[in-house]
């Protein structure tokens, strides 16, 4: 860590970024970003991120498309008229066999110079074939979840979602941050679909899910949304344009967390007994799966939490109070559960989680969301701890 | 040579020619000019002059005033002078310098007037050569590759900050957007990298204090980022006391009109603390060298010892100590090393070298050596030491521009020990086959000798032994050529036209091949390892390590009985 530096500042991510794992994250969809060539360069945080990342194909069409065509962007290419240019752009990405869904927004000092970009997204909307959508700039201000949320706003404002469609006992998740397509976030995806069907809910559409527009036009077919928290402005959209009624939820990260969100949703379709049922049988598994893992390796050690995601804070400052994890420095080498970016220390015995995380691309499904995520952490977090032991003391 | 080994492949030109001028003129050359065009006379200064194909271009100054000569050929064996501009629009001083210049001119020969230029010229870029595309001009630049299928070639021309070391007693800062600074991968894990040479800058920053000014619209609409960037340099400066500040500025700082020369003049005078800055709109060079003149202060050319040079252009601390060793057969003596490192040693001692020896100059083209030549140093710029046949040439150089002798005895000392060694790993090499793959520019520019890389890839590979499969892609059926002997290995030419037959092509017998994509798609097809021109070291314990190195990459090909199940590239 650097000195005199607040971990909020060191690992906070600019808009741009979670507008790259929005894209990432739905099938058959482009950026546009009307910016300099830093726009290419900048994907590769996602590409370390998520090993299958489809941003950028060394052989084939960019996902991510800027407009800048100099190593610098002068006043003098700022202050002309870009119009055919960015509109060949647009030509050039339209014309993609597989091009389902378009985006365009602005890299930082473009957001400034009021280039009609909303405009020309418009006119091509208006052509139909791919679905356009201009997202909103934030980048000289927001935060990499600005960036995530409002691209799932723009895209609930530009899918067809009809009305009256939604049935009951099916829901559809909107604002789940799916960050990569790696086996970690296919198991969070099961698990939530695993706690809904538990109350009786089918899940029929995930926002964002690696899924291309149909599943996201499938929400439709949902009587209720489930807002999580990485889109709720999207969630409100969807339910509004579907009817559908509307569940806001906290990620429910660790054992109390995830019972909350069982019985928010229980409580919500009327099943909060069902609910109830479940996290009897499941949380007291739960705690016999981990005790000696918790009892023996991890309770009445220190931990700290570096996030840039207040949600994933929230969910793990929970789990910490569950696994008897301090916040203080007198409790040996502290646990940190933080992302992976620049100043990835190893003062500390590192958990990786969060945005990015380039140290730790699972195999297996390995979710952190719901009981089956309570275990894989318990699991990691020992295993750290345990590792860092033993080379402490061979040291 | 490999030139003579690629019927049918023919230099690319045109549209990718070479930065100019790419030679210059050394410490002698320089010398020689001066008293060619009379001194100058009447208190003109000689300011620049390079080497063309044909021509030597020269730029004299006084004051404020410019004149640009050019010496070119005169169809015989004489020199023809010319200057640019009317000559009606000449001052009286301006046509007695021209004067003087034409007498001194008058009696020589164009042939010898280049032979002697040559014998210390510095190069700045292969002269025969075509300057390949950079990475960002053929990849980045370009939003569909579709077409570039056949393409594994994308040398990329790095900026000079990702590259010089200024040791920990120096603070950074930064004046940029937050989604600006944010524009990499921010850590590098080198497997994870998106190109397969981006694996980290060569510098060491470990130590250096990181200062942000995270421009936001706010500030931008409020006209408040000039007032930031004072303050954190004040700050810096201030607080931190650092040995000097590398102020970097960024693309909206520098579109709003920002600008800290006035406040880094300040700190420079009230604190003692020099800011090197570098921009986005500015050559960087220039900045550096103003940091060279300061390590090398003012040392009198008479204390300078003739036989004491620095080495600049270090790739490795080995490629360093076997340098300094060659250089030590030839009765030299390594005072210090510059680039990448531009924090120098105590104990290195600048200011008694007398000449400066570029190991490796490929890359660092944006450093000049006016710094040195301005100091009466010598300069050895020329092909950087890779291999047998390139640490000779190098030798050989250095001797020739310094004027001593014993190139054969320090040679062979050096080639000896090691000869049993180069054999041995031949043997091994020669069951390999190593496949160079692109259109006919890219094949040229990894087996032709000297070109972007400043070595001959295919010639390297030669020298090991192994077998290099030339793909050529467009370059049709007559271009097909039979393995023939190269060094000690073979080269051969197979060309292609569609995806299927790379595919084909890759799958048969090839062990390894060059690519800048560090997880390329179209070798994984086969289970095949990729290497890009960071595999190559200088030096003959730099080719054995090569040599072993590229071995090991040949024996990692995984999955040996289920490449089947490996997803194809194709489709």
């Amino acid at each position: 860590m650097s000195a005199g530096k607040k971990a909020e500042e060191i690992f906070r991510l600019p808009f741009l970024n979670g507008v790259y794992v929005a894209v990432d994250a739905v099938d058959g969809a482009y950026l546009i970003v009307d910016g300099p060539y830093c726009v290419f360069t900048k994907a590769e945080m996602q590409y370390c991120h998520n090993l299958r990342s489809r941003l950028l194909p060394p052989i084939g069409f960019r996902r991510v498309v800027h407009t800048g065509q100099l190593q610098c962007e002068e006043v003098q290419s700022l202050s002309t008229d870009r119009t055919a240019l960015v509109e060949s752009i647009f030509d050039g990405v339209l014309s993609q066999p597989d091009a389902e869904i378009v985006l365009a927004t602005s890299f930082d000092f473009h957001e400034l110079v009021n280039f009609p970009l909303k405009e020309i997204a418009r006119r091509r909307a208006a052509k139909g074939g791919a679905l356009v959508a201009h997202v909103p700039s934030r980048s000289l201000g927001g935060t990499w979840l600005d960036g995530y949320a409002l691209t799932c706003s723009a895209l609930a404002r530009a899918v067809t979602l009809r009305p009256g469609r939604g049935r009951k006992n099916t829901a559809a998740i909107v604002g789940h941050l799916r960050d990569r397509d790696e086996p970690d976030d296919a198991g969070n995806r099961r698990e939530l679909a695993r706690l809904l069907g538990g109350l009786g809910l089918e899940t029929a559409s995930v926002w964002l899910s690696g899924g291309g527009r149909a599943e996201l036009e499938a929400a439709e077919k949902a009587g209720l949304v489930i807002s999580l928290p990485y889109a709720r402005e999207a969630a409100k959209i969807v339910a509004e344009r579907t009817g559908a009624e509307l569940c806001e939820v906290d990620l429910p990260l660790g054992l109390s967390a995830t019972e909350k969100f069982l019985k928010t949703v229980g409580a919500h379709v009327g099943r909060g007994a069902r609910a109830n049922k479940i996290i009897d049988l499941e949380s007291a598994a739960a705690v016999r799966d981990t005790e000696d893992h918790v009892l023996r390796a991890l309770a009445g050690r220190a931990a700290k939490i570096w996030q840039d995601d207040p949600h994933l804070t929230a969910g793990l400052r929970g789990l910490c109070a569950e696994l008897g994890l301090v916040d203080g420095d007198d409790a040996g080498r502290a646990l940190c559960f933080a992302p992976t970016t620049a100043d990835y220390s190893r003062d500390f015995t590192h958990v990786p989680i969060g945005y990015p995380n380039y140290m730790d691309h699972p195999v297996v499904e390995r979710p952190f969301l719901g009981y089956a995520g309570f275990r894989h952490l318990v699991d990691r977090a020992a295993a750290a701890v345990l590792r860092a032991e033993a080379e402490a003391a061979g040291s | 040579m490999m030139r003579d080994e690629a019927p049918g492949i023919n230099p690319a030109r045109g549209r990718d020619a070479a930065r100019r001028p790419r030679r210059r003129l050394g410490r002698e050359g320089l010398s020689y000019v001066r008293e060619l065009l009379g001194g100058p006379a009447l208190g003109w200064e000689l300011e620049t002059a390079s080497l063309g194909d044909l021509a030597l271009d020269a730029a004299l100054v006084k004051g404020s005033r410019r004149l640009e000569l050019r010496l070119g050929w005169d169809g015989a064996d004489g020199v023809r002078l010319s200057t640019r501009g009317p000559d009606g629009d000449r001052t009286e001083d301006e046509r007695e310098v021209m004067r003087a210049a034409a007498a001194g001119t008058a009696a020589t020969s164009f042939a010898g007037l280049f032979a002697r230029l040559g014998r210390d010229s510095l190069l700045y870029a292969d002269p025969y050569g075509g300057s390949a595309p950079s990475r960002f001009e053929r990849y980045v630049r370009i939003v569909d590759h579709s077409p570039d299928y056949w393409k594994f070639v994308y040398p990329q021309a790095r900026f000079l900050e990702e590259e010089i070391s200024f040791g920990v007693r120096y603070a950074k800062v930064s004046h940029a957007t937050l989604e600006c600074q944010r524009n990499n991968a921010q850590l590098t894990v080198e497997s994870l990298r998106f190109f397969a040479d981006d694996s980290g800058p060569r510098s060491e920053t470990d130590g250096a204090t990181y200062t942000d000014t995270v421009i936001t619209e706010a500030d931008v609409v409020g006209g408040r980022t000039q007032e930031m960037l004072n303050a954190a340099l004040e700050r810096v400066a201030r607080e931190e006391k650092p040995a000097f500040i590398h102020l970097k500025t960024t693309c909206l700082p520098e579109l709003v009109g920002d600008n800290p020369a006035s406040a880094i003049a300040r700190l420079d005078k009230e604190l003692g603390v020099p800011v090197l800055w570098t921009s986005k709109t500015r050559d960087p060079g220039r900045m550096y060298e103003a940091m060279l003149e300061r390590l090398l202060g003012d040392a009198p050319a008479a204390a300078r010892g003739p036989r004491v040079v620095l080495l600049a252009g270090i790739p490795s601390p080995q490629a360093e100590r076997e340098a300094t060793a060659l250089l030590g057969g030839l009765g030299l003596r390594v005072a210090g090393a510059l680039f990448p490192r531009l924090d120098v040693p105590p104990t290195a001692d600048l200011r008694s070298a007398g000449a400066v020896v570029w190991l490796n100059p490929v890359g660092w083209e944006k450093i000049e050596d006016g710094a040195f030549l301005k100091r009466g140093l010598a300069v050895v710029r020329h092909h950087p030491p890779f291999g047998l046949a390139g640490g000779r040439r190098w030798l050989d150089r250095v001797a020739s521009v310094l004027g001593l002798d014993g190139v054969e005895q320090a040679w062979t000392k050096a080639l000896e020990p090691r000869a049993a060694e180069l054999e041995a790993l031949r043997r091994e090499c020669r069951g390999r086959v190593v496949a160079l793959i692109g259109d006919q520019s890219d094949v040229e520019q990894l087996t032709y000798s000297g070109r972007a890389l400043g070595f001959s890839v295919a010639g390297l590979l030669g020298e090991l032994g192994f077998g290099v499969r030339c793909l050529v892609w467009g370059a049709g059926a007559g271009a097909r050529r039979p393995p023939t002997a190269s060094g000690a290995g073979t080269v051969e030419f197979v060309p292609f036209s569609t995806r299927a037959q790379l595919d084909r092509a890759l799958g048969r017998g090839i062990d390894l091949a060059f690519t800048h994509f560090n997880h390329d798609p179209r070798l994984e097809a086969h289970g095949l390892p990729g290497f890009t021109e960071a595999a190559f070291e200088p030096g003959l314990e730099g080719l054995l390590r090569t040599g072993r190195r590229l071995l090991r990459r040949c024996a990692a090909r995984p999955f040996p009985r289920h490449r089947d199940g490996l997803p194809p590239w194709t489709s």
